[in-house]
């Protein structure tokens, strides 16, 4: 009679592989020992993903292209009804502006001539390097975007990303070509915020929605709706001062931000790239005339 | 038709079906945005390997399906070895199965690809939970499982054009381990 095989008698006494092969015991086995090491260590695959994304970046390109001019298409087409309200609202606002315009350019040549008196050591002052979304990469577990610029164009690991109306992420991964953020709204993301106008400290932690929570608030908080929230600077991860957004109270009664920067319709970004330190006595202009 | 002209033939064939494999991985790692929800992906691959595994299995061989699951793990941001697990689940149940479902009509082989899809997205929020220790909200989950439903017919259809193009296995229904 013939015998059956070792390895066959091995699978069999095993609980659910029933007439499984050694193989998949054996990638199976493979597949939850790098689970596990995922889980301790979560890092340890960052080189290995960078270099993929590098490799697979331009066929992700090609084929994120189209779904991403289709989704605009739809998002342009079905904003033409509030087109016009948010034109009107617009101009409003360029009126406004050109007039705060004016007072902050006044402003700005008083607080150079005093800082020049005062011998004020000035932040180091931030460059940016522009990169091309090429996918969302994320999914329902993790918020994440990959971007067509790596080391080679400068980005580095750690750096702060900023869309046109505030805070996006920060770069996690960064192959030659390519680089990986994660999103503001991500579970694991934590960003020290302050409140604008009382300057007050907290911590801003993604949920995987749309709103980040706000933790680490004193008992007696005061922060009102509408509060504009900027990036604290601490921890040296994000550069102060950068826009994140506004204050709403949802019906949890849990402080949450309502982000200015829209997530899910940004083509082009920018990572906060920090030049080197200015001199003392050398003034900085705080403002451009960049549109005015 | 000289041996060379044939092997060539089969390796074009070949080259098609797994082209629209590497589109639908591709698809797979791009994701779709829903109000309420966020971002999801679409199942593809689940799709993909499932359909083959019940139909011709040698498409997607073992270690096939684990580099694919690796690949997607590494490109999509999550724990690496998560998607190749479940992966080679499906693949080891659809297998044992596989004489049944390959005689049925295409509602049935649906019907199971459903219970495929939920169990598998279920097991992946589980897993994901248990690795980060965090419980991700889980309507994306239920939004995924329905875009598998909607979006499995279409596929089967690009999948059994493409299959189309291979010759008929001498043996069709033996149990490919």
């Amino acid at each position: 009679m013939r015998r059956r095989p070792f390895s066959r008698n091995v699978v069999r006494a095993l609980p659910f592989f029933g007439n499984a092969s050694l193989s998949y015991v054996f990638f199976m086995f493979v597949s939850a020992g790098l689970m596990f090491v995922s889980a301790i260590k979560p890092r340890s695959f960052d080189g290995l993903r960078a270099g993929t994304a590098d490799v697979f970046a331009p066929v992700l390109e090609f084929v994120s292209q189209p779904l991403q001019r289709g989704s605009l298409f739809v998002q342009d087409v079905t904003g033409l009804a509030a087109l016009q309200a948010e034109n009107e609202q617009l101009r409003e606002e360029n009126v406004r502006l050109r007039e705060w315009y004016q007072t902050a350019m006044l402003l700005e040549a008083e607080n150079k001539s005093l800082r020049e008196l005062l011998n004020v050591k000035l932040d180091p002052q931030h460059s940016f390097i522009t990169a091309r979304v090429i996918a969302d990469s994320g999914n329902a577990y993790v918020k994440s975007l990959l971007l067509s610029a790596g080391k080679s164009d400068g980005v580095e690991k750690g750096q702060a990303v900023l869309s046109g109306e505030g805070l996006v992420g920060r770069i996690v991964e960064a192959g030659q070509r390519t680089s990986r953020i994660l999103l503001v709204n991500d579970v694991n993301s934590r960003v020290p915020v302050v409140v604008q106008d009382t300057l007050q400290h907290a911590v801003m932690a993604g949920t995987n929605g749309t709103y980040p929570r706000l933790i680490h608030l004193s008992q007696d908080t005061k922060i009102l709706e509408g509060a504009r929230i900027m990036t604290s600077g601490y921890g040296g991860v994000f550069p102060p001062g950068l826009p994140v957004g506004k204050v709403v109270l949802k019906k949890d009664g849990v402080r949450r931000v309502a982000l200015f920067a829209d997530l899910d319709r940004m083509l082009y970004v920018r990572c906060v790239k920090k030049a080197d330190e200015q001199g003392l006595n050398s003034g900085n202009g705080l403002l451009t005339s960049d549109g005015f | 038709m000289s041996v060379f002209s044939e092997q060539l033939d089969m390796f074009i064939r070949l080259c098609v079906v797994y082209v629209l494999m590497l589109v639908l991985f591709a698809l797979n790692t791009i994701s779709l945005s829903f109000p309420l929800t966020g971002s999801v992906e679409m199942p593809l691959v689940i799709m993909a390997i499932y359909y083959w595994s019940v139909y011709r299995p040698t498409i997607v061989p073992l270690w096939f399906v684990f580099a694919a699951g690796i690949l997607l793990d590494l490109l999509s941001g999550l724990p690496v070895g998560l998607n190749a697990f479940i992966f080679i689940t499906i693949r080891l149940l659809i297998l044992d199965q596989r004489l049944f479902l390959t005689g049925q009509h295409f509602l049935t082989v649906w019907l199971g690809f459903i219970g495929v899809c939920a169990a598998a997205m279920s097991v992946q929020w589980i897993l994901f939970g248990l690795i980060h220790w965090h419980w991700t909200p889980f309507q994306p989950m239920l939004v995924m499982i329905v875009l598998g439903i909607f979006l499995f017919p279409v596929v089967s259809v690009l999948l059994h054009l493409t299959h189309r193009l291979l010759p008929m296995l001498q043996n069709q229904y033996s149990a490919v381990k």
